[in-house]
């Protein structure tokens, strides 16, 4: 958990936005694959203990000038996925 | 060609259903690609990790690439037994020993510091890298590693890092510094670099 603190801590001084959303376990593979297909637009993390009931949680880091594609890329795959938001936009 | 992708959910947009396979066919080629996989998996609880198993097997046959370029990621960072030998099935490919090196490389910084890199095979034209710097009767200064590479990326005879001019060597010699710097290193009380303990098979006979 340390070295997931650490990471937060990095990205968030590295300035880079934060989204916390979680899917169903049997697609966040399907998620990253999305993610990857547009370089840059963020990067994908579990935090430790990311998946219970089915659901896994991610963090994906963005940048201040991606994050609204991220924002809009999220809003449309959201239903395919079983996205949803923890903590709000 | 349509691809029957059985792990999507069916109401995906045909864009999404491109970017999915784009996405692992790329891993065939693309180092960064299979490097960010490997890193993501090895985040991921078991059952996240099973859900990642059983999309690649219903859509890994649907790809124009070999299964090895989808499982061989997960293999390099797997540790449960039950998941390393259902993706070894899968894949049909299996991790060789550390000790298998391909091209062992060493060279001499001015003040005597020493470089090593190592290039191991893994699968399809991917290697892994492992580079050491030390002083042979002090110890290491840092060992790092490339995890999935392509050879054609890797260094080669005549190559520089870090300032240092590599050469091929033996793996013996090469193995027989670094052995001789794992020695000066615990005599000097310092604990050793992580990257090292994983890859002691290396070295173990060089070191009973």
């Amino acid at each position: 958990m340390d070295s997931f603190r650490e990471l937060v801590a990095s990205i968030t001084a590295d300035g880079m936005i934060v989204r916390h959303v979680e899917v169903a376990t049997e697609q966040v593979v399907f998620l990253k694959s999305i993610l990857e297909v547009y370089p840059g637009i963020a990067a994908v993390h579990a935090p430790p203990g990311a998946a219970k009931g089915g659901r896994a949680s991610l963090m994906l880091a963005s940048t201040p000038g991606l994050v609204g594609e991220l924002d809009a890329m999220l809003a449309d795959i959201a239903d395919a996925v079983s996205l949803r938001h923890q903590g709000g936009l | 060609m349509v691809h029957e992708f059985k792990s999507l959910p069916p109401d995906v947009d045909p864009r999404m259903r491109g970017a999915w396979r784009v996405w692992l066919s790329s891993l065939a080629e693309d180092a960064e690609a299979a490097t960010a996989a490997a890193l993501m998996y090895a985040e991921l609880p078991p059952d996240a990790r099973d859900a990642w198993l059983e999309a690649l097997e219903e859509d890994a046959p649907e790809l124009d690439v070999p299964g090895v370029a989808v499982y061989g990621p997960l293999l390099t960072v797997e540790n449960d037994p039950a998941r390393q030998k259902r993706i070894v099935d899968r894949a049909r490919w299996r991790l060789g020993p550390v000790s298998d090196v391909r091209r062992a490389l060493l060279g001499t910084a001015a003040d005597g510091v020493r470089m090593v890199a190592l290039v191991l095979p893994l699968y399809l034209s991917f290697v892994r890298l492992i580079v050491c710097r030390f002083v042979k009767d002090d110890g290491f200064e840092w060992v790092e590693q490339d995890p999935i590479v392509r050879d054609d990326d890797a260094p080669v005879s005549g190559s520089t890092i870090g300032g240092v001019q590599l050469f091929a060597s033996s793996t013996e010699s090469v193995v027989n510094e670094l052995a001789h710097a794992v020695l000066a290193h615990r005599r000097n009380g310092r604990d050793m670099p992580r990257l090292l303990c994983d890859c002691a098979d290396l070295f173990s006979a060089k070191l009973a």
